[in-house]
């Protein structure tokens, strides 16, 4: 898992979410799509809060794995599918499933599990998953008022 | 004709002569520039990344800045992503983007750097001229302590009643109208940045600027350099458009920065010769605490840098110093440092216009056994920095946090906490046994990097160096490296006012060679 990677496409996304190319082949799977917008789900949002799916969070990586380097886009692929497998989740909650299947606090068990497991580098490929998630949210404008950020000042006129 | 051309210009390539070829348009490349081509030299120089302005960037939004104006799109790290890597890449290089913190070399670098590294001309008799042409050039002047935002006055104020000494600083500025902007592109251009400052006093003198050129690596015959090789990329992208460069030099110099320089000599075949390419880079690692307030900070606003403290830059012989500042804080960067997710994040953010963020970094390559990390190039050519965080470092790392926490306690805050995977949160001095009981370094808490030094230091030979007195390469008469990559130790004060001194003064002896 290449964190280094993973971060460029979680700063670059914006830029091609404003530039999106709706007829590019998606490159990321439909399962990994799903998986990327069940960790979203979890990582962001909150009371007074948009949803990860209202600010449309994975479908925007998504969108900017099309314009990526294909091994930015395996790289990610990997840890999503290493994420979604039923194994993760029974080691984990003792219960079998796909982490899309899996109740939110389950899947919070899950990413806790990642973001503290002993070997560093796992440590690592969840907070760059976390990272794309949460770049692409807390950089929306729509969650600008809930911060109190009032946005950047101005150019001048 | 004297221009500024970028990709859309050079769909037929470059092909031409100069006198002196430059690599990197940042504050060694393009403080070099303006001195060689106001002596009448013909310059080329080369920049990978655009020829972006504030037109660009705009209102300095961060979805746009930080991939415009950063190496890999803001997303560099070191190899086991342990430590984020902020560099620069635009015209301009790391000055669009810095804090715009302005230090003269301490004393007791220099020193160091003569008596253990062959630097016996970097003086700070030799370089005083030309410290007080680049503060002329650049406004660099004292920002006044009465404007420091609330961040700041927290790292003030904290350590001040704690004894601790926290003093102002100089900033290269002009007309700032305090957006705190710094580092996402100042769009009221009062950075005075190298795109706004020595690259049009280069072009004015005749210099051609190339923007969007990678360049592969220098062409050697021998024991001489005569020019660079590279291909143009699409603007602000990583794709070629197929055009290739091809500028012959009676001079090269590489003034790519830390990380970027060593691995062009890498690529160009000069390690057989010069092993000591790479090692020693130093990134003075950064840990962050933060501290929430009553009050609203807006930490988003305001000079980001207007204070410091060095009081714990010198801790003896067997501990790494450090010194302490602050970092401004916009959403997208905090978000991305906290790192949480879930409810403990949304609680974050949702604090985060009453919270400070304040920083401590590592004077690493200092103390024996802390020696920095190693820049390789893998088999694409694509730079690779391989940063062991070691005891040592983690030590300062620890010892600098508890310091961040007393000083934001001292300052008021309500509660502080740390970047750790599980937050270590402080809300009086007898909680802070807690950071006692936390592990410190790689992939335990957030590391960062803005300062990005050594690699191709100056020494008395190839066994210990990579560059001569003059920042000449060993073994090679007309390729010389400008940039902070020579410094054969970190600063333990922010790089950029070295690096323009450094170029400044090295161009006498670059021009002699060319003529």
């Amino acid at each position: 898992m290449n964190r280094r990677t993973l971060l460029l496409s979680a700063l670059a996304g914006p830029v091609a979410c404003s530039a999106t190319f709706p007829d590019a082949p998606r490159r990321l799977t439909t399962a990994q799509v799903a998986t990327l917008a069940a960790l979203a789900e979890v990582a962001t949002g909150g009371p007074g809060l948009p949803t990860a799916s209202d600010l449309a969070v994975a479908g925007r990586i998504d969108d900017l794995m099309a314009n990526c380097d294909p091994a930015l886009v395996a790289d990610v692929g990997l840890a999503l599918d290493l994420l979604a497998s039923p194994w993760v989740g029974l080691v984990v909650t003792g219960r079998p499933g796909a982490f899309v299947d899996l109740a939110r606090d389950a899947r919070m068990e899950v990413v806790g599990h990642w973001r503290r497991h002993r070997v560093g580098r796992v440590r690592g490929a969840m907070q760059a998953l976390l990272g794309l998630c949460l770049a692409t949210y807390w950089g929306d404008r729509r969650t600008f008022a809930y911060v109190g950020y009032p946005g950047p000042m101005g150019a001048p006129a | 004709m004297s221009r500024i051309l970028g990709a859309t210009s050079l769909a037929g390539g470059v092909h031409r002569r100069v006198d002196v070829a430059i690599v990197g348009s940042g504050a060694g490349g393009a403080t070099l520039a303006a001195r060689l081509a106001s002596q009448g030299l013909e310059v080329a120089l080369l920049e990978a990344g655009g020829a972006h302005t504030s037109a660009d960037w705009g209102a300095s939004d961060e979805r746009v800045s930080y991939p415009m104006l950063y190496q890999d799109r803001g997303s560099r790290t070191t190899d086991d992503a342990a430590i984020t890597v902020l560099q620069g890449r635009s015209l301009g290089g790391g000055t669009t983007v810095n804090w715009t913190t302005c230090f003269r070399t301490p004393d007791r670098v220099l020193a160091r750097w003569a008596e253990r590294h062959g630097a016996t001309s970097w003086t700070s008799e030799a370089l005083r001229p030309h410290f007080e042409a680049v503060e002329a050039r650049l406004n660099i002047t004292p920002w006044e302590e009465g404007l420091a935002n609330p961040n700041n006055a927290s790292l003030r104020d904290g350590a001040r009643r704690l004894g601790i000494e926290a003093t102002g600083l100089r900033r290269n500025v002009k007309g700032c109208r305090n957006s705190g902007s710094c580092g996402l592109g100042c769009p009221h251009d009062a950075k005075m940045a190298m795109h706004l400052t020595m690259i049009p006093d280069a072009v004015t003198s005749g210099a051609t600027v190339y923007t969007d050129v990678a360049v592969d690596r220098v062409v050697m015959e021998g024991r001489r350099a005569t020019g660079i090789r590279g291909r143009v990329l699409h603007r602000g992208s990583e794709r070629t458009t197929g055009a290739e460069v091809a500028i012959d030099a009676d001079v090269v110099a590489v003034c790519g920065g830390a990380i970027n320089s060593p691995a062009l000599l890498l690529r160009s075949g000069l390690g057989a010769d010069l092993p000591e390419i790479g090692r020693r880079t130093f990134l003075h690692p950064v840990v962050a605490v933060t501290a929430e307030f009553e009050a609203p900070v807006h930490a988003w606003y305001g000079a980001p840098q207007s204070i410091a403290s060095h009081a714990s830059i010198d801790r003896g012989p067997n501990r790494v110093g450090y010194f302490l500042e602050a970092a401004p804080l916009h959403p997208m960067l905090a978000a991305i440092a906290l790192g949480m997710g879930g409810p403990e994040q949304a609680a974050a953010m949702s604090r985060l216009r009453h919270t400070t963020t304040t920083i401590g970094l590592s004077m690493d390559g200092w103390v024996e056994g802390d020696e920095g990390g190693t820049v390789t190039v893998d088999g694409a050519g694509r730079a690779r920095l391989a940063y062991p965080v070691g005891p040592l470092l983690a030590e300062a790392m620890h010892a600098a946090m508890r310091d961040l926490v007393s000083i934001q306690l001292a300052a008021g805050a309500l509660r502080v906490g740390t970047l750790h995977v599980d937050p270590v949160v402080v809300t009086d001095v007898q909680g802070l046994g807690a950071l006692d009981a936390a592990a410190y370094g790689a992939h335990e808490h957030g590391i960062f990097s803005a300062h990005q030094m050594g690699g191709c230091r100056i020494g008395t030979g190839p066994g210990d160096g990579v560059v001569d007195d003059s920042l000449r390469v060993f073994g090679v008469e007309n390729l010389f490296v400008v940039d902070g990559s020579v410094f054969p130790t970190s600063l333990g004060v922010n790089p950029s006012e070295t690096i323009y001194a450094m170029a400044h003064r090295a161009a006498a002896g670059i021009a002699a060679e060319a003529g």
